[in-house]
């Protein structure tokens, strides 16, 4: 019943060769599998990362060049309203001398008119004294020069 | 009664399968052991082929989910330190619970040769003091025997002895009772129970042995892999020099 012989040998031999089987055909094999899909997850969490950086770099450049471009818009307006105002002020400047001028010029020729009346009226208040002397040095009498001064006066006025 | 007592005599003898060179004897268990191999072998080819990274088939996932599940189980029994054991463990788990189960074939299962159990018990305290050297180095482990006091060495010694022969004779006189048992059902009652006897003794005791078998080494393997601890008569030295310095 009870048998201890040399099988005890091949038993050790049979166990170790199915050890080195089975590690051959079952850890090994999957172990490997197991050990590349996590190699792969691992590979595709940096990815998503490595994606996720670029994504956040992208935003953080394209805010920059959207800030950049609202800064220089405010200062396009900001220049146009300068020049703008630069402009007015060159036309309104530009207007008023020019009125001034032809108020100016309107005056000079309002007096230049005036004057010539008055030289009109002083030559004919002239010419009237020089006549009524040459009638006083004609006439007689001094009565009848006074008419005729009088009659010739009222005749002009008329 | 005479005829059914040689008949079961007969059943538990352990013959001889064939001879080579008319000297060497290949009992009946090596051969029936070489069955377990070719069968745990082509299972483990069968799972594995075509292993895919990604959509993983039903026979990969369960390749996959065996392999986790032995690692999880030996690996939680040897502990940290001796988790490189883990295969050789799943490996001895896979043979025995095979070659007791195969008893419900009508196989004689090889672990009732006592010669099986002792080669796995003499490899399980090879294994198990090597472990100890391969984690204490030969001082080490050859100190480990006085602890943790001195008095206790010649029990020491002689558990380097007695670990495998219990586990040998645990193994060897459950699968030999639940055979004998079966056999005796079987002989008396042909039909119908021994359906239901054999669940428990080739399944479940089959099964709970492999267990109790790996459950043993692994612990030993485990206690044996544990760093020494510091010694006090080094930490006394380093003491003295700390306070000369």
């Amino acid at each position: 019943m009870l048998r201890i012989d040399l099988n005890i040998v091949w038993e050790i031999i049979n166990v170790l060769i199915l050890f080195a089987l089975v590690k051959k055909f079952l850890f090994k094999p999957v172990r490997e599998i197991l050990k590349k899909r996590n190699d792969e997850i691992e590979a595709s969490y940096q990815a998503a990362e490595k994606t996720n950086k670029d994504a956040d770099d992208l935003k953080a450049q394209l805010a920059a060049s959207a800030s950049k471009i609202a800064e220089n818009e405010e200062k396009a307006v900001a220049d146009a309203k300068v020049k703008g105002a630069a402009e007015y002020d060159r036309i309104v400047g530009e207007a008023q001398s020019k009125s001034e001028q032809i108020i100016s010029e309107a005056r000079d020729k309002a007096k230049a008119v005036a004057d010539q009346e008055k030289r009109k009226a002083e030559d004919e208040i002239t010419g009237m004294v020089k006549e009524a002397a040459a009638k006083i040095a004609e006439s007689e009498s001094d009565e009848k020069l006074y008419d005729d001064f009088l009659k010739e006066v009222s005749q002009n006025e008329q | 009664m005479k005829a059914l007592a040689h008949k079961l005599v007969e059943e538990l003898t352990v013959e001889t399968a064939f001879t080579i060179g008319g000297k060497i004897q290949i009992a009946e268990s090596v051969v029936i052991t070489w069955v377990v191999m070719a069968i745990i072998t082509f299972l483990c080819i069968w799972l594995t082929r075509n292993m895919k990274v990604r959509n993983p088939g039903k026979r990969q996932l369960a390749a996959e989910c065996i392999v986790n599940w032995l690692d999880s189980f030996t690996g939680d029994m040897l502990g940290e330190h001796a988790l490189q054991y883990r295969e050789y463990m799943s490996t001895v788990l896979l043979f025995i619970g095979f070659a007791n189960i195969i008893g419900v074939f009508g196989v004689k299962p090889p672990t009732k040769d006592m010669n099986v159990t002792i080669a796995l018990s003499l490899m399980s305290i090879i294994l198990i003091e090597a472990a100890g050297i391969r984690a204490k180095g030969g001082k080490g482990w050859l100190h480990s025997f006085t602890e943790p006091i001195a008095i206790v060495t010649p029990i020491n010694i002689l558990e380097v002895f007695i670990r495998p022969l219990s586990l040998c004779m645990r193994l060897f006189g459950n699968v030999l009772g639940a055979f004998v048992i079966m056999e005796l059902i079987k002989m008396l009652v042909p039909v119908g129970v021994p359906v239901v006897f054999s669940l428990y003794f080739d399944f479940f005791d089959g099964l709970i042995q492999a267990y109790v078998f790996v459950f043993l080494t692994s612990l030993f393997i485990a206690e044996a892999a544990e760093p020494a601890a510091p010694r006090p008569k080094k930490v006394k030295k380093a003491k003295k020099k700390a306070a000369q310095a």
